[in-house]
Parts: structure tokens; sequence; C-alpha cells
């Protein structure tokens, strides 16, 4: 079921609001001057935490060595049961831990710190940090340096580099594709020059620094999907920022590092590659335009051919098991998705074929 | 079930398709043809050397770039330049195409920028466009103009409010590499007099999916610029300057940049080649989209661009107060002719050598006068015995009595000019005297050498260029006028000639005689010599395309720079072949 927001703030969507007399910079009735970002400058950065104490001292303390002072941590704990919580709080008594009494799941623990960081009204972003994650102690200050000359953005991530191999890249930037399957750009590529700063479809939540203007301006209560569950909710997230005309952005300059994925294994695990196309129907109807979806219809069925036919000449059946299950079933759950179709509708306002250009690379090609 | 039922007729489709008409097969070529001209959509065949750019993109161009010196706008330096990028958007721009070029301008790797849009758009949904790229960077500004005024009307607007010491001129439908304004940032470091800088550019597909034929432009050279626009993209102007020359003028509009750039280059008194005040950033860092409505497409679809560029030449000539000619010239649109005017009381001397024997000797002069303006003609020098005529012949022996001709002034104050003429070269028509004499007359011009080629149209002998340490012909034997370095029909700064049709003044053909080493009637200068001679004076070696030589009774040569291709030597990956044909000294790009 999918709660909308009621909220005063249905102004909030980046719609060109402008009339005639173009001010220079205020596109928007709100204040966009220079320095606006000056007025919230604080950052919360989210950790969920499930049964990570192993991982979790390194990536709390890659986040207490932020160089930018004014930043705060905030731990969602989804019932762990191997001593995160007094590892917290024995060690790290400053961190605000929300202990949850069930696994919710990540979409959900997400939400809840969320909401407890825009408690605070000098908060003016918010990071996702996964807890398999470590950032470089000017990940904060970089990004945020970045983002004071662009009103209108939605989220940054930097370069996310391969935890236990820096030479590999884990993320640059994720998109939906042409055939309308979430990609992973640059993973796994060398990781041989520095990439600059750039316009990019959508970050990856496993290290990412969302703006409170855009989680504000959702339309739903919840701004990770919590039909969801797992996998591809940031991607939602990042197609929906987009279809309303909000930008992502890769910022150069700074690493974070992410384990998650390190292990190829596991990412072509069947829960994975189930979720995945599960989820992937839903995110589509969910967000894209209708001509989109036209468009990229027959390369979207090819693709999945294509998958489909690697699968069985490699003979790996219970993963392609799980990949028709995963796409019957998200098949079947796209109703739900309809709603906030409806919802999504009103606030669709990206010109489709911006979109497909954005969808070739995430990016624009060069 | 529907996927599979869907796909597999497609899939078999596309096999049968590929065997029958196999990719890169003249067959699969004429198929595509035969499909397009029966009204069957097919994608446009690539153009050729594609995938060798392709490679370039990928293995070459990312090494060339400089690194970062502004990378974040919150530690910006006031002392670093700052470019105002100027774009004119009206009802006619599309929203992707608005979309690709400021995000291309918001993806620079330099942050010290400001875009300053003209807004003339009418319609509501397109002010709204413009309002909504407006917000998303501080550093965007719009200036609203109530009417549209056209290009130049519109972008004048823009100009006005620019606060920026460079002013760099986009297009509403093109895109900027992301390291154009950091790459001007870098030469303007080491150049603190540069005002004017520009850039190689390619092109675009309309998509904007892919990059096609580059143009690796040649270094500031003033003939090639009368010849055709080969600046265009991506170019910044120092404001102080542009402020001075004036905005751009409505009456040139199509050509209107061409006549803002003849404009900078008549206030700058018209600098020579390798002036530091023209910066030549030879990186490709503008993509020209190939758009319907834009020029990169089609050119008749300006039509008006012609007449206007004749005009910005006219009234460039005049402004810098020389009496030339200038005509478009026929099927080639945007290029255009110049005729510069030598006095009329300077004649040539034709020094006409390599020949064997009188009988063929007579017949070739014959075929020379016969498409020559003899009244230029004062004298013929030649080493054989060539009978009557109405022009006075001089019968040398030796390379001595060459230059005892010059040396003891046996020639009139109005003798000006030598023509050298060696081997089986004829004129195609009677205009080269002329021609060539009045390019001549230019004082930054050393030498001037006809564009040679074979009867079949195949280029022999265009110049000479400094590959390494070697002299190497710019081209040879290509029939195709149009090459990643330009066309092969304009007018050329090269680094050498090969001596064996040219012109140079009285004065500098005995300087090269006795600096010649070992002279010998069969060809009295060599390339070298020309070279180092006209790096002496500070002067430059042209090729003037438009008079044209052709040689009788040759086979063709072999082709020379043709497809650019790429080795991997050492590790690196290196262009060889074809892109490092540098144009040398007076001509591009060297790397």
């Amino acid at each position: 079921m999918v709660s909308v927001k009621r909220s005063s703030r249905g102004s909030a969507e980046p719609t060109a609001s402008a009339g005639s007399e173009v001010a220079a910079g205020s596109g928007r009735s709100r204040d966009r001057s220079p320095g606006h970002h000056c007025s919230r400058p604080g950052v919360v950065s989210v950790v969920v935490c499930w049964n990570n104490a192993d991982l979790l001292p390194e990536c709390i303390e890659s986040l207490k060595a932020q160089t930018y002072r004014d930043h705060s941590i905030i731990v969602v704990d989804n019932d762990s049961k191997d001593g995160s919580r007094t590892y917290l709080a024995s060690e790290h008594p400053d961190v605000i831990v929300i202990p949850l009494d069930w696994n919710s799941g990540f979409a959900h623990a997400n939400n809840v710190g969320i909401r407890r960081a825009f408690e605070n009204s000098n908060v003016g972003y918010v990071a996702f940090v996964n807890s398999d994650a470590r950032l470089s102690p000017n990940w904060v200050e970089t990004i945020l340096c970045t983002a004071s000359t662009k009103p209108l953005a939605a989220s940054f991530q930097s370069l996310t580099l391969d935890y236990a191999d820096n030479r590999i890249v884990d993320s640059h930037h994720i998109f939906v594709a042409r055939t309308l399957q979430a990609t992973q750009a640059g993973n796994r590529e060398p990781h041989v020059r520095d990439c600059p700063t750039e316009r990019i479809f959508g970050v990856n939540a496993a290290a990412a620094l969302y703006t409170r203007d855009f989680l504000e301006a959702q339309p739903f209560d919840d701004v990770f999907d919590e039909q969801m569950g797992m996998y591809l909710e940031d991607v939602d997230l990042a197609a929906r920022a987009f279809v309303m005309n909000w930008e992502s952005w890769f910022v150069g300059g700074t690493y974070a590092y992410h384990m998650g994925s390190a292990s190829s294994q596991k990412r072509a695990s069947g829960f994975s590659l189930y979720m995945t196309y599960r989820n992937q129907p839903g995110m589509v109807i969910a967000n894209f335009p209708w001509s989109i979806v036209k468009r990229a219809l027959l390369s979207a069925i090819r693709a999945d051919v294509n998958t489909i036919t690697h699968l069985r000449r490699s003979t790996q059946t219970d993963l392609l098991r799980d990949l028709l299950r995963g796409r019957l079933v998200g098949l079947w759950r796209c109703r739900k998705f309809m709603e906030k179709r409806r919802v999504m509708d009103a606030h669709r306002c990206v010109d489709p074929d911006v979109l497909w250009t954005m969808m070739r690379a995430g990016r624009l090609a060069d | 079930m529907l996927a599979i039922a869907v796909t597999i007729p497609v899939v078999i489709l596309r096999k049968a398709v590929s065997t029958v008409f196999p990719k890169g097969t003249a067959r699969r070529a004429a198929a595509g043809w035969m499909a397009r001209t029966i009204g069957i959509p097919m994608p446009d065949p690539l153009p050729p050397g594609h995938a060798h750019y392709q490679y370039w993109i990928q293995n070459v161009e990312p090494y060339m770039f400089g690194p970062s010196i502004a990378p974040r706008p919150g530690l910006l330096d006031s002392s670093l330049p700052m470019f105002s990028v100027v774009v004119s958007v009206y009802d006619g721009t599309l929203e992707r195409y608005l979309f690709a070029l400021v995000t291309s301008v918001k993806n620079q790797t330099y942050a010290h920028w400001e875009l300053v849009i003209s807004d003339a758009t009418q319609h509501p949904d397109k002010q709204a466009m413009v309002a909504r790229h407006v917000a998303t960077d501080i550093r965007i500004r719009s200036v609203r103009v109530a009417k549209n005024e056209g290009i130049s009307g519109n972008t004048n607007h823009a100009i006005e409010a620019a606060k920026g010491t460079f002013v760099v001129f986009a297009d509403h439908d093109d895109t900027l590499s992301p390291h154009a304004l950091n790459e001007f940032a870098l030469a303007l470091e080491n150049n603190l007099s540069a005002v004017l800088l520009y850039s190689d550019e390619d092109k675009l597909s309309e998509d904007g999916d892919r990059r096609l034929t580059p143009h690796f432009k040649a270094d500031w050279s003033p003939d090639l610029l009368h010849n055709v626009n080969y600046i265009t993209h991506l170019t910044a102007i120092s404001t102080d300057v542009l402020r001075a020359v004036g905005p751009l003028r409505p009456e040139c509009d199509g050509a209107q940049d061409f006549d803002l750039l003849l404009r900078v280059i008549a206030y700058l008194d018209v600098p020579r080649p390798g002036d530091p005040r023209i910066v030549h950033v030879p990186k490709v860092l503008y993509h020209w989209r190939l758009a319907e409505t834009s020029t990169a497409a089609n050119f008749s679809v300006k039509a008006e661009a012609l007449d206007a560029g004749v005009r910005a030449l006219t009234d460039h000539f005049h402004s810098t107060r020389r009496e030339v000619g200038v005509e478009a010239l026929a099927g080639r649109p945007g290029f255009y002719r110049v005729r510069h005017r030598a006095p009329i009381a300077d004649r040539v001397v034709l020094v006409l050598l390599g020949l064997t024997d009188t009988s063929s000797a007579r017949a070739r002069l014959d075929r020379v006068l016969r498409r020559t303006d003899r009244g230029r003609l004062s004298r013929i020098i030649t080493d054989v015995d060539l009978g009557p005529c109405d022009i006075p012949i001089e019968k040398i022996a030796s390379v001595g009595d060459l230059i005892d001709i010059v040396e003891w002034r046996s020639l009139s104050d109005s003798e000006t000019a030598v023509m050298t003429l060696c081997g089986n070269a004829t004129p195609q028509s009677g205009e080269w005297c002329e021609d060539l004499l009045g390019a001549l007359k230019q004082p930054h011009v050393f030498a001037v050498a006809p564009r040679i080629v074979s009867p079949s149209k195949q280029i022999v002998d265009a110049g000479l260029v400094e590959v390494g340490t070697e002299l190497v012909p710019l081209v040879l034997g290509t029939r195709s006028t149009d090459s990643v370095f330009g066309s092969f029909e304009w007018v050329r700064d090269v680094d050498a000639l090969s001596g064996r049709a040219m012109m140079c003044r009285t004065e500098d053909w005995a300087t090269l005689l006795r600096s010649e080493k070992e002279p010998s009637l069969r060809t009295p200068v060599s390339p070298q010599t020309i070279r180092a001679a006209a790096v002496a004076t500070n002067r430059v070696n042209l090729v003037w395309s438009h008079a044209t030589f052709t040689v009788t009774g040759s086979s063709n040569p072999p082709t020379r720079f043709g497809n650019p291709q790429f080795e991997r030597i050492g590790g690196t990956i290196i262009p060889t072949r074809g892109f490092d044909a540098a144009f040398g000294q007076n001509g591009g790009a060297t790397w």
C-alpha cells in the first residue's frame, strides 16, 4: 500500500515556475541564493546495521574521521544479536542508535533514520553509508563543496572503490539502461585515472549523500520503497529523482570503499537475482513515462532473452529458475506499483528525450 | 512466451541480413543505399575512419588532458580566468539539445565559469524549459530577450551580460568536452597575452550518442582563415577585446562568428602565424551536433551564410586597407576565394628548369604559356635552347649563371618575383600568376606554391611538413578532399615546399641560391633550404590551393596519410600514420 504524502510541500518539486522575467539563478519560489545551503549545513550519516559487528568499527571510525565538522551519525540497528549495540554504546556514545526490534529490511531502516535525522532542523544533508563501506576523510567536505552550486541536486556519490582491491571500481553511478535494466556503471572496471565531477542518472546508495530538499520533496511518506525490501530501491529512488527533474551528481576527488560486491559470487547469487528481477518491473512501472517504456520494450525483451540464453548455455539452472521466478512475481506485482505510478504522474516532469539520452550510459555521452 | 515469440523472428531476421549482407562490405553499403532510396529507414552509414576515431577517443584522448586547476567552485582563486559561456536559445531549441549543452557546461572540470543564456523564447513551455535549466546551478543566468532578434542580436544580449574575462561561444544544440574550459585555462596560464583561443572539434550524431569526423585544425593562419572559417568552435575571445570590436553584426547572420573573428583579427592588426595572442589548443573540445537545422549537417540550410561570409571578408579587407577580391567558391559552400592584388608594375621571372631536349622543351614552354598571363612575365630563364619567343629568353649553362643573373642585378627593379618550375607540371588556368604573385606580396609570406595534382586529381604535391626531423609530404596520392586535418582544397601553411613549382621574391631567391649546399639545375633549391630561409626571416610558406598545376604522363603516386591509425608501442598507445602528420611549426597538432 502506498502512503501518499499530503503535505503543504507540494510546491517543492522542481517544475519551472518562473515567469517571463527570469532572474538569475532563481527558477524556483524557494530561496536559491548561493548561500542557501549554509542555512542548513548539518550532515547526518545514516548507517543501517544488521549483525555487522565485525564491519561496523571501521565504518563508524571513518565517519567520525570526517574533516567536515557539522556531522553526526545515526545507526539504525535491525535487531542485531551479535553485540553491535553494546559495541556502539561502549565505544561510540556520541553515535545515535535507533534500535528496532525486528529485521525490518534496508529500506524501512533507512526511512526510520531519515525521519530521525530531520528532527534536527539544522540538518540539510543525509548520507547513507552501508555498514560494509568506509569513506575517505574528506568525503563529506568535498561533496558539500560541489553541492554548494547546485540548488536542484538530489544526491551525490563519489567513486566507490572495491574495499579489498582499491585498483578496482565498485561503482561510478547507477542508471536504468535502454534495456530498462538497472546497471551499475564502472563495476569491476580498473581504476586507472581520476574521474571528473559530472551529472549522472543516479547514485548507488552504498555510500551516497542526499539533500534534505529532495528527501522532503517526495510525494510518498517513505523515501525508500518498502515494498521492494532490498535491491533496486536505490535505483527506484534515482529514477524518481530523475523524472522529477532533480539532479544526481558524481563528485570526483574523493573515494568511498565498499565491500558488498567485492565477491562476485555473492553478486550472482540466486537471491539477488530473484530480487532484482522481481523489483525491476515495479521500478519501471512506477517511474517511467509510457513513451520510454514503449521505446525500450523490444530491447528489454531481447536483453532478457540474452540473459536466459546465457544462463541456459552455462547450465546455471538454479539461477535461471530464480530469474524466471523473479520475473513472474515481478510482473504480478506490477498492479501494486500502478498506484504509485498514478501519484508519480502528477510529479513527473522530465522530457522523455532527455531521459532517453541519459539512459544510454547514465551520463552525458562523450 | 510473448517475449520469445517476438524476439525469435527478430533474431532470425537479423542473422539472415548479416549473412547475406556482411558488415563492412560493398554489398552491404549498396543494400543500405537501395533501402534508403526506396524509403526504408536505415541508420546512416558511418564515415570512413570511424573505427580509428573511436579507438583514438578511448585510448589516446583521455591522456591528452591536463590536470584540473580549479576542480571545485568552493576553492576558487580570483587570479584564475573566468569564462562566460554565451548561448542563444529560441523557440526552435529542443529540450534534449539544451539539456546536453547545459549539462556539458556543468560537467566542466574547471569551476570558474558562468553560463549566460540569452532567452529569446516566446512559447511558455520553452520559457519554462530555460527557467528550469537556469535553476540547476547558481553559475547559470539567463537574459530575457523580448523579441527574437536572430542569432547575432540574441547573442549580443548575453555578451553584454557576461562578467568573465573571456567569452566562450556555444551553440544551443552542441556540447562541450568536460575538459574544454580547463584546457583553455591551462593554455592561458603560460600565456598572458592571449586574446583568442580556439580548439579542435568533431561532430556529434543527432541523437548525441556518437562522436564522428574530427577536425584537427591548423595553427593560426590568416590565409587559411580567408579561405574558410576553420576556427569556428570552440572559440574564446577576451571580453575586453570583444567590447572594443563591438557586438556581433545581425547583417552577417549565418556567418556572424566568421565576421566577429575577422574583426578581432583586424583589431589585433592581423597577427602573423605564430603570434602568441592567438592560441590553438590542439584538443577536441567541442562536439558539433549534426542537427537538421545546423550548418554542421547541411550547409544549404543556411544559404544566407554564403553571402554573409563574402560580406564579412570584404569588410575585413576594407578595414585593414587591403585591396582584395572576395568570392564564394561555387559548389563548395563556406569556402571563399580571395585574390590579393599585386602592384601593376610587378613582373615575374619564369625559371624553367629540368628540361632535357629542345623539341619537348619547346612544346612544354608553349603549354605553360598558353595558360599564363603573359603580361606578367618579363623574361624566361632556361637551361635548354627554346627557339624564338615574344618574351625574352636567357639561356644558362650552370647554377653559377643563375646566381650571376641575380647577383649582378641584370634584373630590373620591376622584376620582383621569381617563379621556378621544374619538371613537367603545367598550370590549369591562366590566373595562377596573378594569384601567386598577389599571395606572395603579403609581408608574412616567404614563398608560395601551387597545388600539384595528377590527371586523375590525386594530390602529387601539397607542400611538406615536419614529422619528427623529417620533411614529409602533407598529403600524397589521396583523392578525397576531406581529412581529419580539413580539406586539401584549402590554402595551407606548410613547413617547406618541394621546390618544383614555387614563387618567391627576387631577393629571397638570391639568398636561397647562395645558401643551397649542392645546387644543381635539376633542383636548384631543396626543401630544407626553403624551410631554413623561411624560419630565419620569420615568414611562412604557403600552398595556394586556388592555383592548381597538373603533372602529365606520370602514374598515380602511392597514397599516404589516408585513414589515421594507432599503434601500441612500449605499453603506450600513440597515434601513428595519419594523425602524426602534424602541420609543423605553423600548422598544428603537435602531440
